[in-house]
């Protein structure tokens, strides 16, 4: 038997008490284990998207760069376009070693549907080293590629073809993509002289994407491209950065909420320990009696606390863990962008800090129930009797 | 040599109500090492009271309590701490066993804040030797009062100590029982441990080498 014991015992005492409290921290630390998880898988989860775009810059034309640039990841329409004729310059500069023209445009379909389509030309599967494509790139000027998401909605495959009431063409399709996980999934892949004619846009372009050969030298190449006349550049990586922007209000109301959970989890902590060392008031006063310093108590009613947190935290991690998947939908809905690829991420680092959290702050909220049991004192203990 | 216990002019007084009660009233006396002292007197005479001030969970109004010639007015918690858990061993007259330890977990109890080890093995042959060895795992609320006195003492003898404070340790005993608590009590002061017991026992008194007579809080007889 030692102190640790004697904690243990007056936990079991009260095991529902105990379990709803834990219950509690288990869910703050569920909440804290996502979104720490959340906080580091995003930037990989969003870096990894613009590396399997490969696309390393997007050339545009005056107006919102920016916007074009995410364009080329979402879909929509801009008035502005990059005369083709710039093209040339722009394959010519140096330490570029892919560029690909693009069109893009999106097309309400059938009900609420919108159909998005990608006008590309044959550079394009060059900066997509990573696609597996079933069947072939364009083989004529009506030909159709489908992202894997488009292929199954559509539910059409190589050969089939496919008719779009709303443009009055039809295509044959040529190839279907291999699931990416990315946006490249929903996409309908077009031959780009062909959007041109049916979207009248003859010798307009979107942007170009443009492959480096070099990513360290991203900024002498961008500086070189600004030289071009129209041409307005914007790095994958400030893109990023936009993006990051963008979710920064997201995820300070998340850790908003976060900090909410976390304050109820101490608030019930706090309630339910000093609740239980005010009905032991008398018991603290024996164990003074029979040679208890106050030390001892305080680390008898700490040790106490602790556990429960640690019960809490690692039952949170758990549920956070197999919880995942929701997580990411939550999470998913309230980010004005969310990249394709799981964003919620569990390493070590962050369970060992959920932990460690968990723990701390439990242990700050049984700093004053101990120090509480600790002035239990042996004379109101023998003569209250 | 020091005295085991010394006390000068010690009074503590109570409230009740308006009233001021001395339950303690300028008491003086002390206790040599090794020797077997009963205390006596009628119910509400200061016995427990006097028992508490120098088992150093009570303190005195005024006068001085000396263990080992060490005043206890003058310590602190930390000084306090250290003679209850080492110095003293306590049967209180209430027991006050904890509710969730089983009897042998009580009678360890003083050991683990002591950090003494594992006192396990000896806490079971404490229990032995008041007749509790079957009642070991039982709680205090499976023990009948006589049962939770002798654990109480028990717990009391645990850390080994010069000094048993002893609140009518046969008070809910039968005469067999409590027959065996004195021949251990008298074995143990044989051995070296001052005692100093209250009862209400005439017969019981007579077995101790000395007795003290309680009457409102003074010392009425000694002998
Ligand atoms: N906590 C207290 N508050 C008020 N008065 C008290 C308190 N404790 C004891 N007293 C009073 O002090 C006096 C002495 O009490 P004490 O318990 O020392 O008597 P006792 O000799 O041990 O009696 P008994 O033989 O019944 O155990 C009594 O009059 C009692 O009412
Ligand atoms: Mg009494």
């Amino acid at each position: 038997m030692n102190l640790l014991t004697l904690s243990l015992k007056d936990l079991r005492r009260r095991r529902t008490r105990s379990a709803l409290t834990v219950a509690g921290v288990a869910l703050a630390a569920a909440t804290l284990f996502s979104l720490l998880s959340f906080n580091s898988g995003y930037r990989l989860a969003l870096q990894k998207e613009m590396s399997d775009s490969g696309i390393h810059m997007f050339v545009s034309t005056e107006g919102c760069p920016m916007e074009a640039a995410s364009l080329s990841l979402h879909g929509g329409e801009i008035p502005k376009f990059l005369p083709e004729e710039r093209v040339p310059a722009i394959r010519a500069a140096p330490n570029v070693r892919a560029a690909t023209s693009i069109l893009i445009f999106s097309v309400p379909g059938e009900g609420k549907r919108v159909d998005l389509f990608y006008g590309a030309d044959d550079e394009f599967p060059k900066l997509k080293p990573h696609w597996k494509l079933q069947g072939s790139w364009f083989t004529n000027e009506q030909s159709i590629v489908l992202g894997a998401e488009a292929a199954r909605v559509e539910k059409r495959t190589v050969g089939d073809k496919v008719f779009f009431p709303e443009l009055e063409a039809e295509f044959t399709v040529s190839g279907v993509l291999e699931r990416t996980g990315s946006e490249d999934d929903g996409w309908f892949y077009i031959p780009l002289k062909t959007a041109q004619r049916l979207f009248k846009k003859e010798g307009k372009l979107t942007g170009v994407g443009v492959n480096v050969a070099n990513v360290e030298r991203i900024q002498q190449t961008k500086e070189a491209l600004e030289q071009i006349p129209d041409a307005y550049v914007v790095t994958a990586q400030q893109m990023m950065e936009q993006i990051l922007k963008l979710i920064g209000s997201s995820k300070t109301l998340m850790f908003a909420v976060l900090g909410i959970a976390l304050a109820i989890a101490v608030l019930g902590v706090l309630n339910t320990v000093l609740m239980s060392v005010m009905e032991k008031l008398r018991e603290f006063g024996y164990m003074r009696c029979v040679g208890a310093s106050p030390l001892d108590i305080f680390k008898i009613v700490l040790t106490e606390t602790v556990t429960l947190c640690l019960l809490g935290g690692a039952l949170g991690v758990i549920v956070g863990a197999l919880g995942s998947s929701v997580a990411d939908q939550l999470i998913r809905q309230v980010l004005p962008y969310a990249p394709a690829g799981k964003m919620v991420v569990f390493d070590a680092t962050m369970l060992v800090l959920t932990l460690v959290v968990t723990v701390g702050i439990g242990a700050l909220a049984g700093l004053y129930p101990s120090w509480k049991a600790s002035h239990a004192s042996p004379m109101e203990a023998i003569h209250n009797e | 040599m020091n005295n085991m216990i010394e006390l000068s002019t010690v009074t503590r007084s109570y409230h009740r109500g308006c009233e001021r009660i001395r339950a303690v009233n300028e008491v003086t006396f002390s206790v040599a090492p090794g020797e077997f002292v009963a205390i006596v007197g009628p119910s509400g005479s200061g016995k427990t009271t006097l028992l508490n001030l120098i088992g150093c969970v009570d303190k005195p109004d005024s006068g001085i309590v000396k263990i080992e010639g060490e005043a206890t007015n003058d310590l602190d918690e930390a000084g306090l701490t250290r003679i209850r858990a080492r110095k003293i061993g306590f049967v209180f007259q209430q027991f006050f066993l904890l509710p969730t330890l089983t009897a042998l977990e009580n009678v360890q109890l003083p050991a683990v804040f002591l950090r003494n080890g594992d006192r396990s093995a000896r806490a079971t042959e404490l229990l032995d030797r008041v007749g509790l060895s079957s009642r070991g795992y039982h709680l205090p609320s499976q023990l009948s009062g006589g049962e939770m006195q002798r654990v109480s003492i028990a717990r009391a003898l645990i850390n080994e100590p010069k000094l048993l404070l002893a609140d009518e340790p046969t008070g809910s005993l039968d005469s067999a029982n409590a027959d065996i608590i004195l021949a251990t009590l008298r074995h143990l002061n044989a051995a070296g441990l001052t005692i100093l017991m209250v009862t209400h026992n005439a017969e019981l008194a007579a077995k101790a080498g000395r007795i003290i007579a309680l009457k409102d809080g003074q010392i009425i007889a000694s002998a």
